[in-house]
């Protein structure tokens, strides 16, 4: 009862709540009880510390703002590495991270295009040497001569094409920079495979059509024929579609 | 935005007495003093972050001896905030490193504040404990002490912001069980209480 009576008093002293009269008397107790008086110092450490606390955050704020008004990298030479230091470092970690990986995103965006795509991951085809018949011999001749346009010729004078013919007309579109033409003569050799048990050329089918819709700008196909390709570790060109960047390619959809 | 005010250092610490003008008057302190403080803390195995905290302490600490009439103005102000800056930085120092040539260095430094500047800032450092302390209490006492405080409010004009107290003669009875809780805690913290005695016989 006497202690709730003390702090009472106390905390209407500290608030200067008391009329002159009381205080003149708590004044006097103060002087002559030392416990009151630890008391009450004890309170008033309080009440400085809870003010103390206010001012605090009332600078803190203008610490924010005078820090970000300076509008630089804050650097840290930290001797003694607290949790809240770790924090930052993180911070400024990630920061230079997404600033570095940003450049890298400007500069792929800006040098990536269908054309390029397509010549990093063009191979030229080389056609095995061939013992067959007269008119294969001069159409592998022509192909391996490089002579495309007149492998072309050749192609479109038979009357009777097989998975062969078709796909050496392909290349030869694809290196006269035809790939509309190549397109088509890939999907006849599917066409073909699909009706019958002999079949040829498959996995070379489904790489140079990827590499035509690259070429073509038709991204989404492009991509259909990768994962294709991908799915199967025994393909014949996995390691070539697994090397195309699909990073480039869905910036080439952004950019169609 | 905010207007640029400047100070001489008699404005500056009237400016620091006033309410409205304190925020502008702190501005012109981080303006004005902040690289100084900030190159004497890197310049003595500190970082950024150390000397952000550490001129932080020095300002609030410096409002405070202002504010109880214990800024005698025999040193300029920028003279007194390198003192502080000096004196809190190097008790930082100390508790951070071993005991061992930093405690004479801390001596001599603590020499170069007055008394009563120097005793304020021993005063802080169980300020903090007791402010971890209140962050203990319930969201209603910690707003409504921090209104009494902090704000200054009135009774009568918290009444009108808080909810649920109808007169004021409740919120004092509030106010006094809060406090009591308080105060329950800092007993109940030996080493608080400890160093409590020790800094009450030193002030004399």
């Amino acid at each position: 009862m006497q202690d709730n009576y003390f702090d009472e008093n106390i905390i209407q002293y500290i608030d200067n709540e008391m009329t002159e009269e009381e205080k003149l008397a708590f004044e006097k107790s103060l002087q002559q009880d030392a416990v009151l008086y630890e008391r009450y110092q004890f309170m008033l450490a309080a009440k400085q510390a809870i003010r103390s606390k206010g001012l605090k955050e009332r600078v803190n704020k203008i610490h924010e703002e005078y820090i970000q008004s300076l509008n630089r990298w804050p650097v840290t030479t930290t001797h003694f590495p607290s949790k809240h230091s770790f924090f930052k470092t993180f911070m400024r970690i990630a920061a230079v991270l997404i600033f570095v990986v940003a450049g890298y995103g400007i500069f792929e965006v800006s040098t990536t295009n269908s054309d390029s795509l397509y010549k990093s991951s063009f191979i030229n085809y080389q056609l095995n040497v061939s013992r067959g018949e007269d008119h294969a011999q001069q159409i592998d001749s022509l192909y391996n001569a490089e002579n495309y346009n007149a492998v072309i010729t050749t192609f479109n004078a038979k009357t009777e094409k097989d998975q062969k013919d078709y796909f050496l007309a392909a290349q030869s579109y694809l290196h006269l920079d035809r790939p509309g033409e190549a397109i088509f003569a890939l999907q006849q050799i599917e066409k073909m495979n699909a009706s019958t048990d002999q079949k040829s050329f498959v996995d070379e089918v489904d790489f140079y059509l990827a590499l035509a819709y690259i070429k073509t700008g038709r991204i989404n196909e492009a991509e259909m024929q990768l994962d294709k390709i991908t799915s199967n570790k025994q393909h014949l060109f996995y390691n070539n579609a697994k090397s195309i960047s699909r990073l480039k390619l869905k910036i080439l959809q952004l950019k169609n | 935005m905010h207007v640029e005010r400047s100070y001489s250092d008699a404005g500056l610490v009237n400016a620091l007495k006033e309410p409205v003008e304190m925020d502008a008057a702190i501005r012109f302190i981080y303006r004005e003093y902040y690289g100084m403080l900030e190159n004497y803390v890197l310049n003595n195995n500190g970082s950024r972050d150390d000397a952000a905290d550490v001129i932080q302490e020095t300002i609030v600490a410096f409002i405070e001896i202002v504010e109880q009439g214990k800024f005698r103005g025999d040193s300029s102000i920028k003279s007194f905030l390198f003192a502080i800056t000096r004196n809190l930085w190097l008790t930082e120092l100390r508790k951070k490193g071993s005991a061992d040539n930093r405690n004479k260095n801390f001596e001599k430094e603590k020499d170069m504040l007055d008394e009563g500047a120097a005793n304020h800032l021993i005063k802080r450092e169980y300020f903090l404990v007791i402010q971890q302390l209140f962050e203990k209490l319930g969201d209603k006492c910690r707003q409504l002490l921090m209104m009494v405080y902090y704000e200054n409010l009135s009774m009568s004009e918290i009444v009108d912001q808080m909810a649920g107290y109808q007169n004021e003669q409740v919120l004092r009875n509030k106010k006094y069980k809060c406090m009591k809780q308080l105060e329950q805690m800092m007993q109940d913290n030996e080493t608080l209480r400890i160093q409590f005695k020790n800094a009450l016989k030193n002030a004399g």
